[in-house]
């Protein structure tokens, strides 16, 4: 691996893992204030406090893509492709379900169903070209 | 498409690696290239054919052009 793109994995996970470290931990301090505090507008600004380090990893990611080559960045745009389409069909399916009396799906619960399906379109992906 | 990668690297002696160091790119991308499972953009296979100093022609074969009579 050259020394540029060595140099761009490393800055990616030297700042991807802790931005999610620190996500973690404001969630888990932010979740009893939230519950606390009275107005409504200091609620959503501190529901809203762990985004902070997630766009910056967002960021991270984004700029970890952009190192990467032609390959690589044709497999992403290929996972992203399939985990935005499935999570489309998965989470319209789950509400047409919610008709039919299914607990309702918490909107959170997104991000979370996107990102397992990308890890493994990329995982398949990668595979693909091995 | 069909490519002479793997020929031309060997005659010097190249592993994937290095190769795919002084390209700019992953080692999966050129073992992708030389296993015919992905064809380069045009500013790649430019850098390829400047590297080993030939033709993108001479490098890259089209799958018509090797199947033709």
């Amino acid at each position: 691996m050259n020394q540029q793109r060595l140099a761009a994995r490393r800055r990616y996970i030297t700042r991807f893992i802790p931005a999610m470290s620190v996500y973690a931990i404001l969630v888990v301090l932010m979740m009893p204030l939230v519950r606390s505090v009275d107005p409504i507008w200091a609620k959503m600004l501190l529901a809203l406090v762990p985004t902070v380090p997630v766009a910056f990893a967002v960021m991270e990611i984004v700029r970890f893509i952009a190192s990467q080559d032609e390959l690589e960045r044709r497999l992403q745009f290929e996972a992203v492709g399939v985990a935005a389409l499935l999570t489309c069909f998965l989470t319209f399916a789950w509400g047409l379900l919610e008709n039919a009396g299914v607990p309702r799906l918490p909107v959170v619960m997104v991000t979370p169903l996107f990102c397992s399906i990308y890890g493994l379109a990329v995982w398949r992906a990668h595979r693909r070209f091995q | 498409m069909n490519n002479q990668l793997r020929v031309l690297r060997a005659q010097r002696h190249w592993s994937q690696a290095e190769l795919a160091d002084a390209l700019g790119v992953s080692r999966q991308t050129v073992n992708a290239i030389e296993t015919g499972k992905y064809d380069p953009s045009l500013p790649l296979a430019f850098k390829i054919a400047q590297l080993f100093n030939a033709a993108i022609e001479a490098i890259f074969i089209s799958n018509e052009e090797s199947s033709a009579p």
